[in-house]
Order: C-alpha cells, then sequence, then structure tokens
C-alpha cells in the first residue's frame, strides 16, 4: 500500500447537482495533502466519501487500502476524523469524554493525550457545553489523535475559528504532524493553512479536481510573466500552457503554469531585446489565476 | 418525567384505594401523556448522535452500526418501555380486581407490545431523520400513509355483517395480530439497516411487511380468539343435559301465510337487510336449562331462482328465569319459561332481493346450545357490598326505593385483555336480579341499565343504573325495609351444556318490508 487515500473517478450527484465529478486523486503515505476549494467546492462531499460517510453516485476510493464504503471498525483504529460539524458530548467534561473515547482504541496513548492537553491548554474538568468553538475544535482534534492514527481527516477544521485560536491551532498541529510519520488529509479554503502545512495539494473548483500535485512542484512551475513590446508573439512563448492573458499597450500578461528551468533561457533566445519579467508565484496567486482562469473559460450565461 | 407520568395513574390508584374506581379521564390522559413522552424521549434518543450522520461523534470511531444503535434500542426498551409497562401493571395490581397468573403474563405482554408497537412505529422515521423537523414531517407521512392504509383495508371496521357476533372476534384477533406484527417488523426495519446501512433494503423489507401484514390480517382465521382464548364455562359433562332427548317444533301459526319475515329496520353501513325470524318450541330441555341460538347457515331461494345463502353468529345470552323458579322463587312475571324461542336469520340484503319479495323459500341449520343460568355471587342489598372475580367487580353504589319502586346503582369494574378476546372471567356476560328468598319473591330490571363509564387501557368501568318497578306485575311486589333486607343482588352468569344443529326449511312466504 503506497497510498493512504486514492480515488478513481468518483463522482458524487445530488439530485440535478453534480457536487463531485471523476475525482482522480491520491494521498502518499507520510504526506500532508490538503483538498483546496471555495465554498461549494465540493471538498466535505470528498472528504465524507473518503471516510465512508457517504456513498459516491460513481467511482470509488480507498482508504488505507480498503474500499471507503466497507470500512470496518479495525480500520477505525487507524482513521482519526474531525469536522468542522462534529458533535461532541455536551454534557460530558472534557476528561469524561476523553476517557470514554480513550476504551474505543486498544492503542490511546494516555502520555500522548496528556501532553497535547497540555499543548491545546484545554480545560480537561469544565463540562463541553462551555467549550469555546475553538476549545471544542482542539478537543476533537486531542480525540482523534491520542490513539495514534495512520491516517487523520480533517474537514476545514478551523474554519470560522478567530486568527489566534486559529494560529495556536495551526501551530499545534504542525508541530504535531511533524513530529510523526502521519497522514493528514484535509479540505480547508484557507490558502495558509495549506502553505503551512501541506505537502501536496489538489485544487477542486466545482467538483473538478483542477491541479493535485506536491506545493513545491506547483509553485516551481507557476509563474507570472510580462513581455514589453513583443505581446504579439504569445503563442511562440507560452504556447497552450499561458492562462490569464491580458495584452493593453504593448504589454503581455499572462500566467506560465509549465515553467522549469530552461524555459527562461529559452524565451531570452528567442525573444532577443524584448523585455521579458518573470516571477515566481504563491500559493494564493497560483489559487486565484487558476479560479480566475476557470471563471473566464465557462459560458456565458 | 416519562416516568413521572407514567407513575402517576398508579400513585391515583394507590391513594383512591383498591375498592373504588381508580380510571378517570385524568388517568386516561396522564397515561396518553406518558406514551407521547416515552415517543419523544425514544426520539430523542435515537437522534442522539444518530449512528447514520457523517456528523455524528460515534459514526468515525471504530465501532459497528448495531454496536452504536443497540445500545439505544436496549435503553429504550429496559429504560422506558419495560418500567412504563411494569407501572401500568402494578396499576392494574393495584386496583384490586384479582387475575390470575396467566392473566398478569398476557396484560404484562400486551403492554409491552401496544408501547413497542406505537414506539417502534413512531421511532422508525428516527432512524433515517436527523433532526426533530425532518422527524416530524417524516411522521406526518408515516401517519397519512397508515390512514391511507388502514382506509384502503377498512382497518378493524367489519365489513361483513354476516358475521355476526363472529366480526367482534375477528377484529379482536386481527388487533392482536397487528400488536405482535407491528413491533416485529418495525424491529427487523431497524436490524436490516444496522446491519446494511441502506435504507433502500430497509424500505423493501417494510413494503414487503406491510403487505404480508396486510394478506396475514386479511386471511386471518375467524376462530383465532374463539380457540385461542375462550373463555366461555364449560358445565361439567356429568351435569350435562342429554342432547338426545331435545327435539325443535317449529310453532306453524307464526309460519302461516305471508306473515311471517319481516324486514331488518337497521341498515350496517348504509346497506339495509331482510330479517327472517322463526319460532320454535323446543322438547326436552331439562329445567335449569334454555336454548339459545349461536350460530346459523341458511340459503333464502326467491321466487325468480336466485339463491341468497348467509351465516350468522349470537353472543351467548342469559335467561335466568329457570334458575329462578329451581330455587321455589314464585314466578310474579306474567311469563312462560317454556314459551317458543325465535330463531333469527337477519342477514338477507334489501337490493339482494330485488323487488322478488313473494312466494320465497328458507332452509338451513341452526345451532343452539343449551345454557344454565349461575349464580355468581350473592350480593347484600346494602350501598358499598362488593364483589370481585377474576377480572371484574361489582359494587353496589347506591340503593334507594319506595314502595312501587327500587332504584340500584352498581359499579362494574373490568379489566380486558385484547389477547383474551375482551373482558377476563369465566363468564361472557354478568347479568343482576333482586331476589328476596325469605319472601319468594324476585324482581328483575326493568329497562335495562345505564349510567356513565369509561374504559382506558385495560381498564373499564361502568355505573349500571337499575330500576326494579314491579308495579303491574301478576303479584306485584312492596318494596319495605324488611324486604330490602332480607333482600340479595344475585350476580348471574351462564355456562355452556352443549350444542345441537336443528335444520329448518320454510316454504311459500313472503318477504315484507
Amino acid at each position: 500500500m503506497k497510498h493512504a487515500i486514492e480515488t478513481h473517478h468518483l463522482s458524487r450527484r445530488f439530485r440535478r447537482c453534480e457536487a463531485v465529478h471523476d475525482l482522480d486523486l491520491s494521498v502518499p503515505l507520510g504526506t500532508v495533502y490538503a483538498l483546496l476549494g471555495r465554498n461549494g467546492a465540493g471538498k466535505s462531499t470528498t472528504i465524507k466519501m473518503v471516510a465512508g460517510l457517504l456513498r459516491p453516485s460513481s467511482g470509488s476510493s480507498q482508504t488505507l487500502g480498503t474500499d471507503s464504503q466497507k470500512l470496518r471498525p479495525e480500520d477505525w483504529q487507524n482513521i482519526g476524523y474531525v469536522s468542522e460539524n462534529q458533535k461532541l458530548y455536551d454534557w460530558l467534561t472534557g476528561a469524561e469524554l476523553a476517557a470514554f473515547v480513550a476504551r474505543l482504541y486498544p492503542r490511546w496513548d494516555g502520555d500522548f493525550a496528556a501532553s497535547l492537553v497540555r499543548q491545546l491548554d484545554l480545560p480537561m474538568s469544565r463540562k463541553v457545553a462551555g467549550y469555546s468553538r475553538g476549545q471544542r475544535i482542539k478537543l476533537a482534534l486531542l480525540l482523534a489523535l491520542a490513539f495514534r492514527p495512520r491516517l487523520l481527516i480533517l474537514d476545514e477544521p478551523f474554519s470560522g475559528l478567530d486568527p489566534l485560536v486559529r494560529e495556536e491551532l495551526l501551530a499545534s498541529l504542525l508541530e504535531i504532524t511533524t513530529q510523526s510519520e502521519w497522514s493528514v488529509f484535509f479540505a480547508t479554503n484557507d490558502i495558509e493553512e495549506v502553505e503551512r502545512l501541506a505537502d501536496t495539494t489538489g485544487i477542486l473548483e466545482e467538483g473538478r479536481l483542477r491541479v493535485s500535485e506536491p506545493l513545491e512542484t506547483l509553485q516551481a512551475r507557476f509563474r507570472n510573466v510580462e513581455v514589453h513590446g513583443e505581446a504579439d508573439r504569445l503563442d511562440a512563448l507560452a504556447k497552450s500552457n499561458a492562462i490569464c492573458v491580458q495584452r493593453e499597450n504593448g504589454l503581455l500578461r499572462f500566467v506560465y503554469t509549465a515553467f522549469s528551468s530552461q524555459t527562461e533561457s529559452e524565451w531570452s533566445r528567442e525573444m532577443g531585446g524584448a523585455s521579458l519579467e518573470i516571477a515566481p508565484m504563491s500559493l494564493k496567486e497560483i489559487f486565484v489565476s487558476l479560479a480566475k482562469n476557470h471563471r473566464d473559460n465557462q459560458p456565458s450565461a | 418525567m416519562t416516568w413521572f407520568l407514567a407513575a402517576l395513574p398508579l400513585a391515583q390508584t394507590l391513594l383512591l384505594g383498591g375498592d373504588r374506581f381508580a380510571s378517570t379521564p385524568t388517568t386516561a390522559l396522564l397515561q396518553f401523556l406518558a406514551v407521547v413522552l416515552l415517543v419523544l424521549s425514544a426520539v430523542r434518543i435515537v437522534q442522539l448522535d444518530p449512528a447514520n450522520d457523517p456528523a455524528a461523534f460515534l459514526a468515525t470511531r471504530p465501532l459497528t452500526f448495531p454496536t452504536v444503535l443497540l445500545p439505544k434500542l436496549a435503553i429504550i426498551s429496559f429504560g422506558l418501555i419495560l418500567p412504563i409497562a411494569a407501572l401500568h401493571v402494578a396499576q392494574i395490581a393495584c386496583l384490586g380486581i384479582p387475575l390470575n397468573a396467566t392473566d398478569y403474563l398476557l396484560l404484562a405482554l400486551e403492554t409491552l407490545l401496544s408501547l413497542c408497537a406505537i414506539t417502534f412505529l413512531a421511532l422508525l422515521p428516527a432512524f433515517f431523520r436527523r433532526n426533530l423537523g425532518d422527524y416530524l414531517v417524516a411522521l406526518v407521512i408515516c401517519g397519512v400513509a397508515i390512514a391511507g392504509v388502514s382506509v384502503f383495508v377498512r382497518w378493524d371496521t367489519p365489513t361483513m355483517p354476516v358475521l355476526g357476533w363472529e366480526s367482534y372476534q375477528l377484529g379482536m384477533s386481527r388487533q392482536a395480530l397487528v400488536l405482535f406484527l407491528c413491533p416485529v417488523v418495525a424491529l427487523g426495519v431497524i436490524f436490516v439497516y444496522a446491519c446494511s446501512r441502506s435504507w433502500r433494503r430497509a424500505g423493501a423489507l417494510f413494503v414487503v411487511a406491510s403487505i404480508v401484514i396486510v394478506l396475514v390480517r386479511a386471511l386471518w382465521p375467524i376462530d383465532f380468539i374463539r380457540h385461542f382464548a375462550d373463555r366461555d364455562q364449560r358445565t361439567p359433562a356429568s351435569e350435562c343435559p342429554d342432547l338426545a332427548q331435545v327435539s325443535a317444533r317449529f310453532e306453524k301459526p307464526r309460519w302461516a301465510g305471508d306473515m311471517i319475515p319481516s324486514f331488518g329496520g337497521i341498515g350496517y353501513n348504509g346497506v339495509l337487510y331482510y330479517n327472517v325470524e322463526a319460532h320454535i318450541k323446543y322438547l326436552g330441555v331439562p329445567t335449569p336449562w334454555y336454548p339459545v341460538q349461536r350460530s346459523f347457515t341458511s340459503t333464502l331461494t326467491l321466487s325468480n331462482g336466485k339463491a341468497l345463502p348467509c351465516r350468522g353468529t349470537m353472543p351467548p345470552s342469559i335467561d335466568w328465569l329457570q334458575l329462578i323458579l329451581q330455587r321455589k322463587i314464585r314466578n310474579m312475571y306474567d311469563t312462560d319459561p317454556h314459551s317458543c324461542t325465535p330463531l333469527q336469520l337477519d342477514q338477507y340484503k334489501v337490493d339482494e332481493v330485488n323487488g322478488a319479495t313473494k312466494n320465497a323459500a328458507v332452509r338451513g341449520n341452526a345451532v343452539v346450545e343449551l345454557r344454565r343460568a349461575i349464580v355468581i355471587h350473592e350480593l347484600s342489598l346494602q350501598e358499598g357490598a362488593t364483589f370481585a372475580q377474576e377480572g371484574r367487580r361489582f359494587t353496589v353504589k347506591k340503593v334507594s326505593y319506595t314502595q312501587e319502586r327500587l332504584q340500584v346503582e352498581i359499579w362494574r369494574e373490568e379489566v380486558s385483555l385484547l389477547f383474551r378476546g375482551g373482558t377476563l372471567g369465566r363468564y361472557d356476560s354478568v347479568d343482576f336480579v333482586l331476589v328476596n328468598e325469605l319472601r319468594h319473591e324476585f324482581v328483575d330490571t326493568n329497562g335495562g341499565s345505564m349510567g356513565g363509564g369509561f374504559a382506558a387501557a385495560n381498564y373499564s368501568y361502568k355505573l349500571e343504573q337499575r330500576d326494579y318497578e314491579p308495579a303491574g306485575r301478576k303479584i306485584p311486589v312492596r318494596f319495605t325495609d324488611d324486604w330490602i333486607r332480607g333482600a340479595r343482588l344475585l350476580l348471574i352468569g351462564s355456562e355452556s351444556g352443549g350444542t345441537l344443529n336443528v335444520p329448518f326449511e320454510f316454504q311459500s312466504f313472503d318477504l315484507v318490508q
């Protein structure tokens, strides 16, 4: 088994709306995979199908080598799951809830749980009903981590949290995941989370996976390009790999999606005296340009 | 809260004491509210961390679906249904009306099944709906569906008037059947869903089971309750009359000419029936036995050749006159104990006759039972006098009289069980006769009984107001203090001494409306 998660032509339709379309992605073992997309892009639907909580309309997915729809209790011994709206038992204290959950996992690590409590600064003696939203997420994370799962699935765990709490949680999660060889598959619409946590990212647009690759290669192949004076020579430069193309007053601007080390020298040779500016892009810029390109290529209503 | 509401009727019974009627509309309301709360609590338990909800806490834990579901069902069963059923059985026990051990078991079983049927049927939508709003919508849809099915199959409405008394038994039997099958099916559906997590499979089972229930119910044998829970008292064989000595003779004068059959008058479900009636004199019936028609099969043949078959059954009736005479009490009424007994065949539809009313003939067989009246108990005619036996209690509530008229109010309390075909006790019905043996006088009721009553959840009470007004009889009785002191209220039932077949055939008569 090389992959923690693998999907093949995974699709889910809700009546007339196709939430996820023909999704093929794989999360290698030991990596952190971020599924990035706007609200309604199909992230939660994908997560639920991968976790076996929602049946796909077609296609299949495997989680830790098992068909996601047939996950058995022993499979869940290796999977931690946290979603933004996960219910917790309000009438129990944090300690009682942790004790209850600990009995479900033979591999529950009490010491690790205690260290997580300290790290996350959780008031374990207080009833869950009195927890803030951030504390609830922290507690859910504790309950999903303390049995040392091989795969952690997080469905927008940090959405709606205030920046301070989010920062704390991100730092904690980063520390925890770097300590262990865990696979993490998480959905988010926050690019900063992806940049800080993820090894690999998949960008989901209206149920379709536009990009799925390691962050390094993604950022390496995307470039902002500006050409002064030779605005007509786009085809010669970019062929089919230019998106978000803009021309104005002899200036050509585009995003090049297949940049490599030879690209710049080839272009310099071909362009002669023309001014060529090539700038690396942040993940946010890449995401925005992909979204913009998708929007521009939509058939008008 | 549910327990508290369910315990209130028991508390009310204990406070009122066993010697007073303990079920009132308030009790019934409390019991109803307890059941409503039971259902809502059960729904809350099922919807608490619903096992099919992706946001549920346990859905993503190393637990099987049945493991998550079964504790909830156990809590509902043992934490809600069982205590409420126990409280109800305890309330019935505290009424002071004697029941035998089997009846207690049946009462417990019936109560449990009733609560299970209500709860699990009401719960089914909760397994597929995650919040109370969705659940209520689903419940309304289920309610409409059940109402639709009920209307379609005429649930518990005896649509076959020809069955007569049997239709009542059939209704009871069907209710018992439905009571048994509903929780079984509901639990089956939950189990299938729990195992397969497929609402399609569970829904398919529900549909198939519903069709099976409807079919089984439609084909359910009439005699089920009669054979399963027949409580009619049988006379020991040594005391039974010799049926071979009994013969029947139809009274010709009553059948002469065209005056015999008459129109039944009262329709059933908007359908009018001819009431064909003959009179039979039975010979060789030893005292104190009396004949009573229990069932018949017959065919009415019209002048146009059309043959109308029908059958019917009647409940046993009590004729205590011979018993009184056997006790050497003067017959103070103008009644002949050996008079003719009517033979009633009253189920021919008017529209089936379709105008062919002349020159009809009827042929058939009547099953006639010889019965005798039994004095169950003698009560002194005093306010507060009481007698309880096997599911019944009678209490003299009020006695008032003048010289010409006596009025007695009697509380009749009864425990009934669906699984026993209705009220308990060895006798189907109980009647009252007032005697003063010192004076060799008796009076029967004048105008029957009347008064209020109430029935709910296995218990019923009825205030029977009996007017004894013997003025104008052959030997008028004068009610005095002495008469009242020497009077006894006889509680009378009846028992069967065997049945005989009486074939009959009548030719050439006219049906008259």
